[in-house]
């Protein structure tokens, strides 16, 4: 596999993502995959991303991501990555939905053998989400 | 009523000109009978036309076909006057609905534009609160009289921070020259008079719509912008105005005058009057009406859903389904996530109830960016259960249901969209149907389409009408080009999108956006077919060498040419060639003449007349440079033939500009008079703003060569001026004429009034330019060397000819010494004989000696093309 099959990759497992298309989504994910995600120090497999994702997608709506930056050597893909989502679906960190818009750039580094993603790391700001959500859902409400 | 007719035809299942007439009259209101008399035929085939009507806009009654019609915007009667006129650049959409309530909010927005405190204000509400349509009802009574221009820029499409100011720049219709920021040019285009600049949907990036506002509101002074966003935007400047949703009767009991005049039910009346004419408030369903208005918390577009189906549901019914529709909500969190769960409860009932080819179209019209047409529709939501015929119909019910607004007609086509939320709404069915991947995929095919199409339409009479409707399908394209990125099988039509496009920013001088696209493409280019990266780096050259980045234009151009000659495409190859030479004109002549004549070689050779026409003016450009008149004019002579033989307006008056230098040189005054009069001629007719600039350029020299130095700088200054307006910047072999010329009648002059001829040369018009050009049509005495009797039989040293050519040059005696290698002391002999040669003395010995130069052909213009000089003074 050349570093720009990787990138392609990496690329088809975000539009998966966006498209919520779990079929797409498992096509590019190796069945060992070990995911550090949420800066926890363990990985998570599988079937707990998905799980997560899916969650996510419960959550916020509209979820698209524009890939700023992409490199890649050897077998790893670097990407850093805009997302923009919408708050409409259901509580996040204990804030319920307003229907706010998301904007949150993150670091993604992925490894990729044969075709499949293997391994996953990402470091996002989630504290910067939550400020975003907290800003609206605090906000007085009276007109004038 | 060409229009109406124009539109019905567009349909799916076109109505013939008959039914097309019958539709017409049917939604002007007019029964079978009626419509049998205006048109002069048997109340039976009245009949018989208006059943074929009904089945094609797929109706039963004559009311719904009516109002089909009207909602459709096949008749509209009311338009008609107004014909297919344009929006101009930054008008606010005008939506079809009338405006309800809201006086003292539109009141409050409207005195803060009288104060000058803060000028920036953010109108900030839940989605579905109605801050669009009072933005655009203050945009309107603002703008009203023409007490202040309005300008309206919709951000909704806009998915990338870097593109706001671009975005702001082309819905002003502001073009951005090349080095200039975004911000600059929108701020010179606003000015310091009072405007109001209006930013719709800013949610997704208030960050850096805060950043771009603050700037724009440094540089203009009496600007104030409006945002409307669901969040506040992040600046301590900006005052936020929190819009609450329509106040709601306090109660079901109160009598029915009261219930009448809130602002909600009053809402709520208009929109159902529309499904159902004649609707009002009464005794009967006044507590019903009520009810709703309270259950949906008086958020306007929860009650405009609501009211949308008073055709099918009493009010009684109504309230008691969306009771059951809303019971599951309960009370908890902030009052936002109470009305978002509210308006997420209406939307869920409305779309519940949509036929399932209504639901179907729904989800998929969520994948057009900044709305769509009839025909754009048509093109991309078919599949599966829906029919390309059942597009229309479905249409209107979403239409009926106010899910989908429809925009007045703005330049002949109608134009639908999806408020942001219900788009929003309508992208998470389309993604849980599993279909957003083959939708985005059928949406870039129809853009890339579009894009062709519009190609061959950009350098013709419909120009204007194609670059309209590119920018209004803007968010579209920039979809499209989006999706290329990411899909595979999208990248092709992506990267062909991008070429396409590429003149359509350079016209409009959005060269970031253009050059941003380019790049991407190109980093992903491997995938690509080898023609197609090579078409990419030519329009990547095209892009940049507008945008004055000549090295980066050079090094795409060359990898085109390597590319092109693998694919063994040489006439594309000396197309290359020919930019290359453009592009090292000014830099290197001997290497720019190299690649024209290897360009020319192969274009020659393939046979392509346009190309050897452009190779062979590139050709004889570096060898005017480099001092080889004869075969200078031997290029352009020949280069004209083959324009003249395609009828090339544009080419033809260049290379008449060119003919006219070249005999100028020759000393032939009465050729370059003919020339040059008629480059400006063909230039005019043609609306050729290049080739005038060009000609009055060159006429500038003319006019410096007969002895008219006012004339000449007058014209150098017009020039300027129009160079200035395009952010543009001369041909290498223009620019170092222009440069020759000014220093000549400045030394001429004198600074100051050199300096006042050119500013009084920008502010000429047309007409006074024009007289000026025809003065120097007709030989005459020059205007500074009457008085001075000369003799053609002196005979000056070739070493005092040289002298005296860099004094017209405006240059000291120390530094003509410097020039030649020369002691200050011999320069001064050789002043000293020469003045005696020709006859000057006295303190202006020296400005007598400069006119004497260009009168007799060695002025600095003539003959430094003959002398390679290792800096030229190039003026940019």
């Amino acid at each position: 596999m050349t570093t720009d099959q990787n990138k392609e990759v990496v690329r088809r497992f975000f539009r998966a993502f966006e498209d919520q298309d779990e079929t797409a989504m498992t096509s590019v994910l190796s069945p060992d995959l070990q995911a550090y995600v949420h800066g926890n120090a363990e990985p998570v497999d599988r079937d707990t991303m998905l799980q997560a994702i899916k969650g996510w997608n419960t959550v916020f709506s509209g979820t698209s991501f524009t890939l700023e930056d992409q490199v890649a050597e050897g077998d790893l893909v670097a990407c850093r990555v805009t997302m923009h989502a919408v708050h409409s679906g259901g509580e996040f960190q204990g804030i319920a939905p307003t229907g706010a818009p998301i904007t949150s750039e993150s670091l993604t580094l992925e490894r990729v053998v044969d075709g499949l993603i293997v391994e996953r790391r990402v470091a996002t700001n989630w504290e910067d989400i939550r400020q975003q959500l907290t800003a609206v859902s605090s906000q007085p409400q009276a007109a004038g | 009523m060409a229009q109406v007719k124009a539109q019905i035809l567009e349909t799916t299942r076109p109505l013939t000109a008959r039914e097309s007439e019958v539709a017409v009259l049917l939604s002007e209101g007019l029964g079978s009978a009626e419509i049998a008399a205006r048109l002069n035929i048997a109340p039976s085939s009245a009949k018989w036309y208006l059943r074929q009507v009904f089945h094609k806009l797929g109706v039963h009654t004559r009311e719904d076909a009516a109002l089909r019609a009207r909602q459709l915007a096949l008749s509209d009667p009311a338009d008609a006057p107004v014909g297919p006129e344009p929006r101009p650049p930054g008008a606010a959409p005008r939506p079809l609905t009338s405006f309800v309530g809201r006086e003292r909010e539109t009141l409050e927005l409207l005195s803060w534009l009288d104060e000058g405190a803060t000028r920036l204000l953010t109108v900030a509400g839940t989605a579905g609160s109605g801050k669009t349509r009072l933005a655009l009802t203050v945009a309107a009574k603002a703008g009203e009289g023409s007490r202040r221009p309005v300008y309206w820029t919709d951000l909704t499409a806009t998915a990338s921070p870097q593109l706001i100011g671009s975005t702001i720049a082309s819905a002003l219709g502001v073009f951005i020259k090349p080095g200039q920021s975004e911000t600059a040019a929108i701020a010179e285009h606003i000015g310091s008079t009072p405007a109001l600049l209006v930013l719709d949907n800013c949610e997704h990036m208030a960050r850096d719509c805060a950043k771009a506002s603050v700037g724009l509101l440094a540089d203009c002074g009496a600007l104030h912008i409006l945002v409307t966003s669901r969040v506040p935007l992040p600046v301590e400047a900006s005052r936020i105005w929190l819009l609450d949703p329509l106040p709601v009767p306090a109660s079901e009991e109160l009598p029915l005058e009261e219930i009448a005049a809130s602002e909600s039910v009053r809402l709520f009346t208009e929109r159902a009057s529309l499904a159902l004419p004649g609707f009002a408030v009464t005794r009967q369903n006044a507590a019903a009406v009520a009810r709703v208005c309270r259950r949906l918390d008086g958020l306007p577009l929860a009650i405009e859903l609501a009211a949308s189906r008073v055709r099918l549901l009493t009010t009684a019914q109504l309230a008691e389904r969306l009771e059951d529709a809303l019971g599951l909500l309960t009370g908890a969190g902030s009052v936002g996530a109470q009305r978002h769960a509210t308006l997420r409860a209406a939307l869920d009932w409305s779309h519940g109830l949509l036929s399932p080819s209504g639901q179907a179209l729904f989800r998929r019209l969520s994948v057009f960016a900044g709305g769509w047409a009839l025909e754009d529709a048509e093109a991309v939501c078919p599949g599966g259960m829906l029919e390309p015929a059942d597009i229309l119909p479905a249409l209107s019910e979403l239409v009926d249901q106010s899910l989908v607004a429809v925009e007045r007609p703005s330049g002949g086509t109608r134009r639908f969209r999806l408020l942001e939320v219900i788009r929003q709404y309508a992208d998470e069915r389309l993604r849980s149907a599993e279909e957003r991947s083959l939708l985005r995929r059928s949406h870039s095919a129809r853009f890339a389409a579009v894009a062709m199409e519009a190609r061959g339409e950009l350098t013709g009479p419909k120009q204007p009408a194609w670059t309209q409707r590119l920018e209004q399908d803007k968010g579209n394209l920039r979809a499209a080009l989006a999706w290329g990125l990411d899909a595979p099988e999208g990248l092709e039509s992506g990267a062909e999108i991008t070429c396409t496009l590429a003149q359509v920013w350079q016209l409009r001088g959005e060269f970031a956006e253009g050059l941003m696209w380019h790049r991407r493409y190109i980093a992903r280019s491997h995938a690509l077919p080898r023609r197609v990266q090579a078409n990419l780096h030519e329009s990547t050259g095209f892009l940049a060498v507008h945008a004055g980045l000549g090295d980066e234009a050079r090094s795409h151009w060359e990898q085109a040419a390597a590319i092109f000659a693998e694919v063994d495409d040489p006439a594309a190859v000396g197309r290359q060639l020919h930019y290359l030479a453009h592009a090292t004109m000014g830099i290197d002549a001997p290497r720019a003449a190299v690649l024209a004549a290897r360009g020319l070689a192969l274009e020659q050779e393939a046979g392509d007349q346009w190309w050897t026409s452009a190779c062979l003016f590139a050709l004889g450009d570096a060898s005017f440079i480099l001092g080889d008149v004869d075969k200078a004019a031997d290029c352009y002579s020949k280069s004209q033939v083959l324009a003249r033989r395609l009828g090339h307006a544009f080419a033809i008056a260049r290379r008449f500009v060119r003919l006219g230098q070249v005999a100028r040189t020759r000393g032939d005054l009465e050729g370059a008079r003919r020339h040059l009069g008629e480059s400006m001629r063909v230039a005019q007719t043609g609306s050729d703003d290049w080739g005038v600039t060009m000609a009055l350029a060159a006429w500038a020299s003319m006019a410096a060569s007969v002895g008219s130095p006012r004339t000449s700088a007058m014209l150098l200054g017009a020039a300027q001026g129009r160079l200035d307006q395009y952010g543009a910047v001369l041909w290498a072999l223009d620019r170092a004429e222009f440069a020759r010329t000014a220093s000549t009648v400045g030394a001429l002059l004198g600074e100051d009034a050199f300096r006042g001829c050119l500013a009084a040369g920008r502010t000429l018009t047309p007409q006074e330019i024009d007289s000026l050009v025809n003065e120097l049509l007709e030989p005459q005495r020059p205007e500074a060397l009457a008085g001075y009797a000369v003799s053609p039989a002196i005979r000056l040293t070739p070493r005092e000819a040289q002298v005296l050519h860099l004094i017209a040059g405006g240059m000291s005696n120390q530094s003509i010494a410097q020039d030649l290698g020369l002691s200050v002391r011999t320069v001064e002999r050789h002043t000293a004989n020469l003045y005696m040669k020709i006859g000057v003395e006295g303190p202006a010995a020296r400005t007598a000696a400069a006119n004497y130069a260009f009168r007799h052909g060695l002025g600095p213009e003539q003959d430094k093309l003959a002398i390679p000089r290792q800096s030229p003074p190039l003026r940019r």
